[in-house]
């Protein structure tokens, strides 16, 4: 389809009038009014993000708290009795008269012992039924807290690997697969800023210290009109906001690093601070070594978020939040460290009580650098950075009808290269980058047994000089090159990125949902490496790489059990990729002028069932996820242009989270994980070549790893808990069953036997003991 | 200006990293793994240089990979070398698969053509000869740390000529006829390099991997190879596939009709170097 402006326009005048019009339908009869307001956490004052509020006297009537913990609806002038609940928190009950606009905060109070829930309230929350949004999984924090991990260390990236059709890129890694996408096609925010490199220490660990985040949302493909610039997920984290009511100390010491996190009021109830530090020691053990070189190594993380808001009033907000996380490696002469800078500045403003404004500035850099340093030092920096402005707006109409619409404009830079050798230097082109996007979305209640939300994206991605752009033949020559002046557009795309999902309610426990959306990609990772490697380069889309293209289709059905006890949803997707991106054979991507001459273009397709299901409330709760799923790519100058499997195709992916609460002071938990090997290249043949033996090759991604499986154990002892005060041990097991993993499989001459060639596993991690101290004062 | 080593170092760190970070916990065993069998393919292992030779043209075949390695000759192919001046050998098999040059000498700047008949089929490659650039010095130097299994390593230092791209392909080999306390020297393709960044600077290049073991004694042989671009992509190709790559493959040669191996015109320079009682 050709996209013109005057389709865009119409397009657009369609889904606004379409708001109006059912507005205009539920506003004929009488007065109406609204209430609204800010749903708390009693004790600390952190917004509550998605609690719902619901109208017991009009059932199906209800809503959802924003990021920032606002509601908002309108209603029939009226006596209500209006209710909001929270997942671990008390629900709370209040009797309205609207007679005009009200305004109605909730501060929901943590529940003092969820053992003592042996009846559950009638109406529990069925947001996962109702809610239209589907593919989607939201994870509280506290939630995760008794999940083990490697190392003690707390991780939400790697507790979304435990979600169904969310894949480890690898032992221990950070880095994930989302319905068969590879790992640079999940879109990372945090507090709106895109992290660009999420891992610290190359994947053991993200770079989100989860004593700073209070709220994790991943959208599996059929995310809200208002994220954009990645094809397979978005993960959106929100960091606390920190205690408005009183000063709390709190940390925890474990083997690899300690965390120290410090918040409260900067004036009480109307603003607060929060600041976390993370650092690991590992390095300091290293000095105690006699050898020299391991003495003299360097090797250790550090993140600090830090963030602040204030309320000026009831209708305006602001906060400012910060991340800052560097990793340093350092061996011999040989240097290596990385980390991402971000910067956000929102303002909260309500125009009315219908309408709610937020408006970010953004920042966010991410530099790695690469010194060899002996005689003379030579130094390598790269580093992408981003500028943006984004403003949304949500506008309450009525219960059943919400519009949401705004913009975002991002510049970019992106050095790809600049080698610094003695009084030399050299630089590959710098590139320059415009992206801006437009979008609207209308949530709307069509019947008691149908919603639908809709929604259009339309962005422009520019690539604008100065700089040389080059023009390659099939076999990656260059053909010409064209210089170009300072903020000349070289190449701009412009895409529509429309949206669409349906819910439709069987019963009051089960729903089933349908969703289409397109999705767009113009940065891209270059990497070939199977791991997270911190060198890896952003490529923005120009006269040769064309933007990635997702289309995906999926189809839910959502059943809850026992009065929402229990929960369990099917969902089945397909999602068909244009201009998906791969290597030649043998491409060369380090520091590479020419590195697009190293890329081919091909399609990709991938399918799946995801299977989920949970048990919420009780002693025991958990959860057990499984995933058949298939990914496929197709290169015209790979496998002969056939279709072949994708490194990150994961035919089975099973996940099981057990968490048992034994006594009010001791937690146990478990995982088990399965999944079906990556598709890896291993030699069929080999020959001999100036006396070596060299592996020959048929086929890309023609084989499969050994199937990878592991279970973990933790164990938490509250040792000491009053209304102020907190202390807690946790000891945990990584691997506890010594399963040897294949991190890596070479093929290489047999050394004790030069007739022969062997094939040889490496094993990351086997069985790893961790125990930390977690404390709050 | 000074610089060493390949940019890819950061490889090494990275994976020398991993490797000391998770000592602890890692291992490392042999495994058996079903590998499919491949049908032979012609390998073609062919160079020409501009020293006195033998050089020769290998013809071999492909096993598979669980096979022993016992790679069956071709014999009975016709092999014939060419330059841009005229000048034809067509080559005779003195071993079976093992084809000689003897009636041509490489000479630096001519271009030389590979053609290979094997019952019908015909395989066929073009390289031009380089320069040479003489080695200047061979340091030897100490080196700490249990990180690194070589004690000793070499630093080659050459001039590289400006202005014009060069490509080395450098290889070490120890010449004693005994091995010295019973380390085995195991054969490599040695060790590439591009000026791509150091173009007319002194290099002073130490090689960290494929670099066999060296002890007090040994007299080692280092040859600067001076080869063309194709041949360098074919040696990076090459040891990219010993990395974490997921574009592993046959790598790149400047062979036609799917034949494996290549066919260099190169250039060469040697020195030796006694290593040191420090």
């Amino acid at each position: 389809m050709k996209i013109t402006p005057k389709i865009i326009k119409s397009i657009l005048c369609v889904i606004v009038l379409t708001g109006i019009s059912v507005s205009a339908a539920y506003s004929q009869s009488q007065n109406k009014y609204i209430i609204s307001g800010i749903v708390k956490d009693a004790k600390t004052g952190e917004t509550l993000i998605g609690a719902s509020i619901v109208i017991k006297e009009l059932p199906g009537t209800g809503v959802t708290t924003n990021t920032f913990g606002f509601y908002s609806m309108k209603l029939p002038e009226g006596t209500y009795t209006v209710s909001t609940q929270y997942i671990g928190y008390e629900s709370k009950v209040e009797k309205v008269v609207l007679n005009r606009d009200v305004k109605l905060d909730f501060n929901l109070h943590e529940k003092a012992n969820e053992l003592q829930e042996i009846t559950i309230t009638n109406s529990r929350k069925n947001e996962n039924i109702t809610s239209v949004q589907m593919g989607a999984q939201n994870l509280n924090v506290k939630e995760i807290n008794n999940i083990p991990v490697i190392f003690g260390e707390k991780d939400v990236l790697k507790t979304l690997q435990l979600l169904p059709g969310i894949q480890p890129v690898g032992e221990g890694n950070s880095g994930f697969y989302v319905r068969g996408g590879a790992s640079d096609q999940n879109l990372i925010l945090l507090d709106g800023a895109t992290v660009f490199n999420a891992s610290h220490l190359l994947g053991f660990f993200s770079v989100f210290n989860s004593d700073a985040i209070k709220d994790v949302t991943i959208y599996k493909g059929d995310a809200p009109a208002q994220y954009g610039g990645r094809i397979s997920s978005v993960v959106d984290i929100r960091m606390n906001d920190g205690n408005d009511e009183k000063t709390i100390v709190s940390g925890g010491i474990g083997l690899i690093d300690s965390r120290l996190n410090v918040e409260g009021p900067i004036v009480k109830d109307r603003g607060s601070f929060i600041v976390s530090v993370r650092r690991t020691y590992a390095d300091l053990f290293l000095k105690l070594s006699h050898d020299s070189i391991t003495k003299n190594s360097r090797l250790y993380f550090y993140d600090l978020n830090a963030k602040a808001n204030y309320r000026i009033n009831d209708n305006n907000r602001i906060f400012l939040s910060g991340y800052l996380g560097k990793d340093v490696l350092g061996i011999s002469s040989f240097g290596l460290n990385w980390g991402n800078v971000a910067g956000t500045f929102r303002w909260n403003h309500l125009f009315s009580q219908q309408l709610f404004s937020n408006t970010s500035l953004i920042f966010s850099n991410y530099k790695d650098e690469i010194a060899l340093d002996r005689n003379n030092s030579l130094n390598i920096v790269s580093k992408i950075q981003n500028f943006s402005l984004q403003q949304d707006f949500q506008y309450y109409i009525n219960p059943g009808n919400t519009l949401k619409f705004g913009y975002n404009s991002t510049y970019y830079e992106i050095i790809p290269g600049a080698l610094t050798s003695g009084d030399s230097t050299f630089n590959l082109t710098n590139k320059y980058c415009w992206e801006n996007a437009v979008y609207v979305s209308n949530e709307l209640t069509l019947s008691h047994k149908l919603k639908t939300e809709y929604g259009l994206r339309f962005t422009s991605f520019s690539i604008i000089g100065p700089g040389a752009y080059y023009t390659y033949d099939s076999q990656g020559n260059t053909m010409d090159t064209t210089d170009y002046a300072a903020g000349k557009f070289i190449k701009t795309y412009f895409n529509l990125q429309p949206r669409v999902e349906f819910t439709y309610l069987l019963s009051g426990t089960s729903s089933v949902k349908a969703s289409y959306d397109r999705n767009i990609q113009n940065l891209h990772l270059i990497s070939n490496s199977t791991t997270s490697n911190p060198t890896s380069l952003w490529l923005p889309s120009s006269n040769n790489v064309k933007p990635e293209i997702a289309d995906q289709v999926s189809l839910g059905y959502y059943r809850n059990f026992k009065r929402n006890k229990y929960e369990f949803s099917a969902e089945i997707y397909y999602k068909k990729i244009q201009n998906q991106i791969d290597y030649r054979n043998g491409a060369q991507l380090n520091f590479n002028e020419n590195v697009e001459s190293q890329l081919l273009y091909g399609i990709g397709r991938a399918y799946g069932i995801e299977l989920y299901a949970k048990k919420n409330v009780g002693k025991f709760t958990g959860w057990l996820s499984y995933t058949l799923s298939r990914a496929e790519q197709r290169f015209a100058l790979i496998n002969d242009g056939h279709y072949y499997p994708s490194t990150q195709d994961r035919t089975h992916d099973i996940s099981i989270v057990g968490i048992y609460k034994v006594s009010p002071k001791w937690t146990l938990s478990a995982t088990w994980v399965y999944y079906t090997g990556n598709a890896v290249t291993f030699p069929s043949g080999k020959y001999s070549l100036d006396g070596t033996v060299v592996n020959y090759y048929t086929e890309r991604n023609g084989y499969r790893m050994p199937p990878y499986h592991r279970l973990d154990l933790s164990a938490t002892w509250i040792r000491k808990k009053t209304a102020t005060r907190e202390s807690s041990w946790t000891f945990s097991i990584y691997n506890a069953y010594d399963r040897a993993n294949a991190y890596t499989i070479t093929f290489q001459p047999d050394p004790n036997n030069p007739q022969r060639t062997e094939a040889i596993q490496t094993t990351l991690f086997k069985i790893v003991p961790s125990i930390t101290y977690n404390f709050k004062l | 200006m000074k610089a060493k080593s390949r940019f890819n170092a950061h490889i090494i760190l990275i994976v020398a990293t991993l490797t000391f970070v998770t000592g602890l916990w890692s291992c490392q065993k042999v495994i058996q793994v079903n590998l499919n069998s491949a049908a032979p393919q012609l390998v073609i292992d062919a160079s020409i240089s501009d020293q006195p030779g033998p050089d020769t043209v290998t013809l071999s075949q492909t096993v598979n990979f669980n096979q022993d390695n016992i790679f069956p000759p071709v014999t009975g192919a016709t092999v014939v070398i060419s330059d841009n001046f005229g000048n034809i050998d067509t080559l005779k098999e003195v071993d079976p698969g093992k084809y000689l040059v003897s009636k041509m000498r490489g000479i630096p700047g001519r271009t030389y053509f590979l053609n290979v008949n094997v019952n019908g089929a015909l395989y066929s490659a073009t390289s031009t000869m380089p320069f040479p650039v003489p080695i200047d010095s061979i340091a030897v130097e100490k080196i700490s740390g249990q990180l690194i299994s070589n004690k000793l390593r070499l630093l080659i230092s050459f001039h590289d000529p400006k202005g014009i791209e060069n490509y080395y392909r450098i290889l070490e080999k120890i010449l004693n006829t005994q091995p010295i306390d019973g380390v085995i020297q195991l054969p490599t393709l040695g060790n590439i390099l591009t000026d791509r960044l150091l173009d007319g600077t002194e290099i002073n290049y130490s090689a960290i991997s494929n670099q066999p073991k060296l002890v007090v004694g040994d007299t080692v042989l280092v040859s600067l190879q001076s080869v063309d671009k194709n041949m360098y992509n074919y040696f990076r190709t090459v040891q990219q596939n010993g990395s974490m790559s997921t574009t592993l493959s046959n790598p790149v040669t400047n062979l036609t009709n799917g034949a494996l191996g290549y066919f260099s015109a190169y250039s060469v320079r040697t020195e030796t170097v006694v290593i040191p009682d420090f």
